[in-house]
């Protein structure tokens, strides 16, 4: 400790103190207020509730975290060919963000897997006898995984949202492994590319009442040089939500576009 | 502007804010050494950090035509409520002081977030006066966004109406 060359600092560190106080206030009431809105939930209450055994029925949402609407984590580096597509991406979102890119999904193609999972909008789970399904709200698709003991395709026609398969690795933990991509998809919003080689591993771990635990690993060899470990993201129940019918129809998308994306993107004497 | 987007925008410029007051606080980088509580104090700005850089919702296709730190509130007669996937789009007359109207087309979330947040297709009709507060194109065409956390609608009987909930 060394005050001596700063008299100033007990004082300062007194109103760092209720200036954090302040901010944890704020936190806090939106905290409350989000909880208020539509869901009936008490998230103490759950916390200590029973975690139901291999169950992950419910409506869901990912909550934010530092990849944004991507996997996050630190990517690996990319293989020429994985490099070139990823040049040629022009997306809307992050660094590399463009007004007037060429995201598939401005021509409402599918999003794909396992992009749909990062747009903050709800998806459910539901298990049927020898299937898990993920019910998305967003373009309301939906993907299966199959629990009958099946293996994966060795040679599978690439579709949009793949072949998967599903068991469960202990009682709270459930993992998918999956193949079969269609390589026009992106991985995220930022424009990371995948090939038809794409395999995941998706290891969803839950916690509590409340609360998943999800990891994702990819492999695809065509793009990156090594494996790619996401970061850990919270999925949270949203008790008494429904999954709406949220569509990308192109019809609207083009009329929309013309009146107000391109408008919006072209170059203007005022712009800033 | 209108007041309550000023004191929107001063919350959100003060989140920001609010981590690098705390840290120059907290005396870092006046050559100071750190003592366990300054640590603390560091530790907790960085908590703060992260409870406030989540960001702002965005639009399908991105924010990046559009000016988020310059959120404006606009006044005006609605014209049109498309209410289209993915997104609904608000038309609006707005009257500058002049007299000159000015025809602005406004995007907002999808009708599957505007449900969830008690919107139906019937929620604005035109003819309706209403505050709209949204970000602007940075190219200054009449057009923006209208769905971020800033993002509100004020009828003329004082209901309002916002998109956060996802």
């Amino acid at each position: 400790m060394n005050r001596a060359f700063d008299p100033g600092a007990k004082v300062r560190i007194r109103l760092a103190g209720s200036i954090f106080a302040l901010m944890a206030i704020f936190a806090v009431s939106f905290d409350v207020r989000a909880q208020t809105r539509g869901q009936k939930s008490d998230p103490a209450k759950n916390r200590t509730a029973a975690v139901p055994r291999r169950d992950l029925s419910g409506v869901w949402l990912m909550q934010p975290g530092s990849g944004g609407q991507g996997p996050g984590g630190k990517m690996p580096a990319m293989t020429a060919w994985g490099q070139s597509r990823f040049d040629s991406n022009k997306p809307g979102f992050g660094p590399r963000a463009t007004p007037n890119g060429n995201d598939p999904i401005l021509q409402c193609d599918p999003m794909g897997f396992p992009r749909i999972l990062y747009v903050i909008t709800p998806f459910e789970f539901t298990a049927i006898p020898g299937r898990m399904l993920m019910l998305f709200e967003h373009d309301h698709v939906w993907r299966e995984i199959w629990t009958d003991g099946r293996s994966l395709p060795s040679d599978p026609d690439p579709t949009w949202y793949g072949h998967a398969v599903g068991r469960w690795a202990d009682d709270y933990t459930f993992v998918v492994e999956s193949t079969g991509y269609d390589e026009r998809t992106w991985l995220s919003a930022e424009g990371e590319p995948n090939s038809d080689a794409l395999r995941l591993e998706e290891r969803y771990h839950r916690v509590d009442l409340d609360t998943i635990e999800f990891i994702l690993k990819i492999d695809d060899p065509k793009v990156f040089t090594n494996t790619w470990v996401a970061d850990k993201r919270i999925l949270k129940r949203r008790p008494n939500t429904e999954i709406l019918a949220s569509y990308c129809v192109a019809s609207e998308e083009n009329s929309f576009k013309l009146k107000i994306r391109e408008p919006a993107a072209e170059p203007g004497k005022n712009e800033k | 502007m209108s007041g309550s987007s000023v004191v929107s925008l001063a919350f959100v410029q003060l989140s920001v804010l609010f981590p690098v007051l705390l840290m120059w606080l907290c005396g870092a980088g006046n050559g100071v050494r750190f003592p366990m509580k300054r640590k603390l104090a560091s530790s907790l700005a960085l908590i703060a950090l992260l409870f406030t850089s989540s960001g702002p919702l965005v639009a399908h296709h991105g924010n990046s035509a559009y000016d988020e730190r310059n959120p404006i509130t606009l006044k005006g007669t609605v014209t049109d409520f498309v209410w289209a996937n993915p997104h609904t789009q608000i038309y609006l007359d707005v009257t500058n002081e002049k007299g000159t109207v000015a025809h602005w087309g406004i995007e907002s979330q999808s009708p599957a977030v505007l449900t969830r947040n008690g919107w139906t297709r019937h929620s604005l009709n035109p003819g309706d006066h209403i505050a709209i507060t949204l970000i602007p194109a940075k190219n200054g065409a009449p057009v923006g966004f209208s769905g971020t956390t800033l993002g509100k609608v004020v009828l003329s009987d004082g209901r309002v109406l916002t998109m956060q909930q996802r």
